[in-house]
């Protein structure tokens, strides 16, 4: 049974003003934990105790008149390759079963300090590699829609919990897809910001010219009241923009009257699934009832987006992973008599083989005799991509197409074939390689057993127009 | 250097992608053990994501700039000035092993 949760705005009001309690949102998200999350696995960690004694913290403060900030008493999923302090983080690995970083991440200590809880780690793709979340170490997460179904990935688990109701909101990481995929597929709110909007600091890298923080929730003015929260400069991470950030819950409900929506033609040919071709034109339709006027655009290097990618996060994360080694945290193997053998056993041992694969070729592309073929050649492709998108942009204000070639697949379907299931993320990738914004809005027809993702692009920072056309979709949809 | 000189291959073995030997010479590198069974699976997966990628080489990209990074605003200098941002020893408490403030490793010398 699906639990809703007021929005945040009406959640944080009743806090406020004492007619609801932090501490009672918090047993009701444990109660919905205790209930769901044995058979989903969403979360690999709650922090029941810790939660409720910051609920009641943050309730006695409110009584004695004073704001404990923007998401006061809101409890929160927190994606877990983000750095808690004093809370287990595993990525999803058992290289790192055992870490409790010591630091916040900075968008955690922005979220704590606007008086949100953080909740629990959700369950993910080992270190993010993944569009299934089959591949943690702690197990797959199910699909709170359909168990038999994949939740999409990698911030799977966060997409999960917020989908059956475990948590409010959430936070994911989005490296190809690993926000926008998940929620397309758990029936929610997915928003990957424009790169360098939200600090890193604190994220385990993957591939760092890629990642970016977003939030998961069930509604676009929820992600909104996120973003105004966790976006900004941050002297910790040298690729945070100084851009300003505006308050983007001011252009919500503006309307889409006048605004340019492209469709890219690459994006409806061949491969995609007919349900979901049909559910992103209505979608359209929508918006073109609604005052937009649809333009026809062309995304021409598209379909190499998905070969460019798997080389520059590869790359990218066969240096980024080196460090773990069993040195100075996470697993060590034992029974090892030299340093390089340590280095090896720790390393065999303690990560997935998917992150293996990726290691090796990550590692392979950069070799010597290698690396024009492939890393520069990347690079170069990357180019041609960001410029597909800055040409699309001089003929619309902003980009909609689907956030999934199919609807989300069974679990175990593409298990063995990881390049089948690197093709899922052929609609979300090339965005991360352009480092531009985008959304997944669910978007359903009564009676369908599960929405479509719909996915909205934007420029880069322009957040408020992908959110304001993400609003008036949501507003048109009937999930 | 051997070993890395030793990973440039000729034309003919670029096309047919990495043989078994290249797989664990990738591994080493990668500091991975594989098991003897492993060897052809990541062998088979890691042909099959070469070929797939292979496509690139349709693209004329001669003249075109290597993309370096994503980043939308000027580069800037951060002011040089030293911070410990993760305080004394509080970095020891995830060492696997340690011994007083040092993380212990296997004999080196």
């Amino acid at each position: 049974m699906k639990h809703t949760y007021p929005s945040l705005a009406t959640l944080g009001r009743e806090i406020k003003t004492q007619t609801n309690s932090s501490a009672a949102l918090v047993e009701e998200c444990l109660k919905q934990v205790l209930e769901k999350n044995g058979p989903m696995n969403g979360f690999i960690t709650v922090c029941s105790d810790e939660a409720l004694a910051r609920a009641e913290e943050i309730d006695a403060a409110i009584a004695q008149g004073k704001d404990p900030g923007s998401l006061a008493g809101i409890p929160i999923a927190i994606k877990d390759n983000i750095s808690t302090k004093g809370i287990l983080t595993t990525c999803g690995s058992k290289i790192l079963e055992n870490y409790v970083p010591i630091f916040d991440a900075t968008v955690v200590q922005k979220l704590t300090a606007a008086g949100a809880i953080v909740l629990g780690k959700t369950n993910m793709d080992e270190f993010a590699m993944g569009s299934s979340t089959e591949n943690s170490f702690f197990g797959p997460t199910r699909n709170p829609l359909d168990p038999e179904k994949i939740p999409g990935g990698s911030s799977g688990g966060s997409a999960a919990v917020v989908g059956a109701g475990m948590a409010p909101v959430a936070l994911g990481s989005d490296t190809g897809g690993s926000i926008r995929q998940p929620a397309a597929c758990c029936g929610v709110v997915g928003i990957k910001p424009t790169y360098g909007r939200v600090s890193r600091y604190g994220l385990v890298a993957y591939g760092s010219s890629l990642d970016q923080i977003g939030p998961i929730t069930t509604s676009v003015e929820d992600a909104a009241l996120l973003l105004n929260v966790i976006c900004g400069f941050d002297e910790m991470d040298a690729t945070s923009s100084p851009e300003p950030v505006p308050d983007f819950t001011a252009t919500l409900n503006k309307g889409v009257e006048g605004l340019r929506i492209g469709l890219p033609r690459e994006y409806f040919a061949q491969g995609l699934d007919e349900t979901v071709r049909a559910r992103v034109m209505e979608a359209v339709d929508n918006l073109k009832a609604a005052g937009a006027q649809v333009v026809d655009i062309s995304l021409p290097h598209t379909e190499y987006a998905v070969a460019t990618y798997y080389i520059i996060a590869t790359a990218e994360a066969s240096s980024n992973l080196a460090r773990y080694d069993g040195v100075k945290f996470g697993f060590r193997a034992k029974d090892v008599s030299t340093l390089k053998e340590m280095y090896r056993e720790t390393r065999s041992q303690g990560f997935g083989a998917e992150v293996k694969r990726r290691i090796m070729l990550g590692t392979y592309v950069l070799s010597a005799g290698y690396y024009d073929a492939y890393y520069k050649k990347a690079q170069q492709v990357r180019t041609l991509i960001t410029e597909d998108f800055t040409k699309a942009f001089s003929q619309c204000d902003c980009i909609v197409g689907p956030a999934m070639p199919t609807m989300p697949f069974n679990i175990g379907e593409k298990a063995n074939d990881p390049l089948a299931m690197y093709l899922s993320d052929i609609y979300t990738i090339s965005l991360n390689l352009a480092g531009l914004p985008g959304i997944s809005v669910p978007f359903a027809r009564e009676g369908d057993s599960m929405p479509v993702g719909v996915q909205v692009f934007g420029r880069a920072f322009d957040e408020a127009t992908v959110l304001a056309v993400a609003q008036a979709m949501e507003s048109s949809a009937n999930p | 250097m051997h070993v890395w000189n030793s990973l440039v291959m000729n034309e003919r073995d670029r096309i047919m992608g990495v043989t078994r030997d290249d797989v664990v010479k990738i591994a080493g590198l990668s500091r991975l053990r594989l098991e003897e069974g492993e060897i052809d699976t990541y062998m088979r997966d890691l042909n099959a994501i070469l070929r797939y990628i292979e496509q690139l080489n349709t693209l004329d990209v001669a003249a075109v700039q290597p993309m370096e990074s994503v980043y939308f605003s000027p580069d800037r200098w951060k002011a040089d000035i030293p911070v410990d941002e993760r305080r004394g020893t509080d970095r020891l408490l995830n060492g696997p092993e340690i011994d007083g403030a040092f993380f212990v490793v296997p004999r080196v010398i």
